[in-house]
């Protein structure tokens, strides 16, 4: 019951610190690469960090809008087969495919921490930055995207007839 | 080891686990395997990701959110009205006219089938019933990925890789789109005729075409702006999303005024949220792909076709039952994402252009979204209109016959879907 409480809270906190950075990463692309288009065609120049300052905006953005989307259930899935089944076995079903999707996404976490750390020293062209800043939302996305997984396991989502479509 | 990725990848599926995982583990069961470093599963799926194109999805997604929340489906409407509203089935051709305006701005056939749906659907079912006026919504929102800018084909010339740019696949989209377009239009005024329905919208008036005219300027100008500065080489597809954003930001705070600051966070996450289901699809195939290239699955499935045939034409028609088929079970994201690495390049090898091929493939998927089991947009209809499945299906016929009589069209005739981006210098 602890653990249940303990890891709803941290996925409460962790989806606030998700969607704020979310919301940034997508300002940021649209701001750099706008202005990019407006130094070209206005000042005659252009930003040279502009392309990879906003790249690393859209892999944060997606890679952490990624677990966003498994709490409110909207990953694509064929559900045509499962629906047909009884309650019992339906719910049996999800909980092993959302243990079994949470399992991959902890190897991805494991990985990529090494990856990461093999990368630490090398720099960005462009902006003085470690290039891990790319891993950085892998490694956070599998860690959050597992953690939604096993409570989803633990909380299946009320059963939805139709396909799920965002 | 192809055949085992694929059929674990199907079982996880069938049983109900969402597509980017189910990519996920299967790649993840092929890597090991193949004995292959689990540590190279972290670097594609971030490398597949990190991509200055692919950001042209939640950059166009975000300026078709804003247009909406900015209220130009007021503006659409008041157009289309002024100039058809009065002609047999009038209503429901402002439909189409909206769906193809929504359509030149927006590029998702969801998002545009969810706007005609809560706008048009109160209005259209005093007149014509709730099953047609579903019917109506669902053909003229899935214009939406067929007129640029599309997100689907921005998602198809990123799986095909070089040989196909978004511009290019873009210009394929305008003479097909707009031949559905008048087909649909066609369509409306038969059944109204044919049903008797009665002459509703607004009476012909020069002042208010002028007036109308007047008030969607603006909105038309957009797509003017966007699409002709990618075509004429002024930007990329994501500087132009991202202009597109920032004209969408000045409609909505200084032309209808309708957007507020306020609305600006739910829209970069809604817009976020949705790419990043296509993008997780992205980041998990990569590795199945990658898998499929090792194990050489391309080029045994290009013997197997040519085994079969050597005709272009019968290829595409394969491809397209193919397609048929898969678009029943199968989202079309994901569909993109798995079939475009291991088709598009046979198609290379059948002499079939590039554009030509993208378009079919996008049409096929597009026509998919409207058809059931699985036709996404049909679900969105349903669920926001309230009309029974059966009855939109019922009442969808007709516009997905049509949908099919244009696909056959492009596919028996290829200029029609190469003459414009050719002209252009694709």
């Amino acid at each position: 019951m602890i653990a249940d409480r303990l890891l709803t809270t941290i996925l409460t906190r962790v989806d606030s610190g998700a969607r704020l950075i979310v919301i940034g990463g997508a300002a940021t692309m649209v701001a750099v690469v706008s202005a990019q288009v407006v130094m070209r065609y206005v000042f005659n120049g252009s930003f040279d960090w502009a392309d990879e300052v906003s790249r690393i905006a859209f892999v944060w953005t997606t890679f952490l809008a990624i677990p966003l989307g498994i709490r409110e259930g909207a990953h694509v899935g064929i559900t045509l087969l499962v629906n047909k089944l009884p309650a019992g076995l339906r719910g049996a079903i999800s909980r092993l495919m959302n243990l079994l999707a949470a399992g991959m996404l902890l190897v991805v976490f494991w990985t990529s921490i090494a990856v990461a750390a093999a990368t630490w020293s090398e720099r960005l062209g462009a902006v003085n930055m470690t290039s891990s800043v790319f891993f950085i939302p892998v490694i956070l996305s599998a860690a959050h995207g597992a953690l939604h997984l096993i409570n989803l396991a633990l909380h299946p989502l009320p059963h939805r007839p139709a396909e799920a479509m965002a | 080891m192809s055949l085992f990725v694929i059929i674990t990848f199907l079982i996880l599926a069938f049983l109900g686990m969402p597509l980017a995982f189910s990519l996920g583990v299967s790649a993840l069961a092929g890597l090991w395997m193949s004995g292959f470093d689990l540590a190279v599963l972290s670097p594609r799926l971030m490398n597949a990701v990190n991509s200055f194109p692919l950001m042209s999805i939640p950059l166009f997604m975000v300026a078709g959110e804003l247009m909406l929340k900015g209220g130009i489906m007021d503006r659409l409407v008041g157009f289309a009205n002024a100039f058809i509203g009065r002609m047999r089935g009038g209503l429901a051709q402002v439909a189409i006219v909206s769906g193809a305006g929504l359509a030149s701005v927006s590029g998702a056939a969801v998002a545009d089938a969810s706007a005609l749906s809560s706008t048009l659907v109160p209005s259209l079912k005093k007149q014509y019933g709730l099953g047609f006026s579903s019917g109506i919504v669902a053909a003229a929102a899935n214009l939406g990925p067929i007129i640029p800018p599309s997100g689907a084909m921005i998602v198809y010339a990123f799986m095909a890789g070089s040989s196909v740019s978004v511009g290019g696949l873009f210009m394929a989209g305008v003479v097909p789109g707009l031949i559905l377009f008048v087909a649909l239009m066609a369509l409306c005024w038969l059944i109204a005729w044919m049903r008797d329905y009665p002459l509703a919208g607004t009476p012909f008036s020069l002042a208010n075409i002028l007036r109308e005219t007047r008030r969607s300027f603006l909105v038309f100008l957009m797509p003017v702006v966007v699409i002709g500065g990618i075509v004429i080489g002024a930007f990329t597809p994501t500087e132009g999303a991202a202009i597109g954003v920032c004209y969408a930001l000045f409609l909505g705070f200084f032309v209808t005024r309708q957007l507020k600051l306020s609305d600006l966070p739910e829209v970069l996450l809604t817009a976020a949220k949705t790419s990043a289901l296509v993008g997780a699809m992205i980041a998990f195939a990569s590795t199945v792909t990658f898998l499929f290239t090792i194990d050489m699955l391309p080029m045994q499935l290009a013997s197997l076709m040519k085994g079969i045939t050597d005709s272009p034409f019968l290829f595409l028609c394969l491809i397209s039952l193919m397609l048929l088929v898969v678009g029943m079970f199968l989202e079309s994201n994901a569909a993109y994402i798995m079939l475009v690495p291991l088709f598009h390049p046979i198609a290379l090898q059948y002499g079939i252009d590039p554009l030509h091929f993208g378009f079919i493939f996008v049409l096929n998927l597009v026509i998919g979204m409207l058809t059931p089991p699985v036709g996404v947009v049909l679900f969105v209809v349903t669920g926001i209109t309230g009309v029974r499945m059966g009855e939109l299906v019922r009442e969808s016929w007709p516009f997905i016959a049509a949908m099919y009589a244009v696909l056959l069209l492009c596919m028996l005739v290829p200029s029609v879907v190469t003459w414009l981006p050719t002209w252009l210098g694709y």
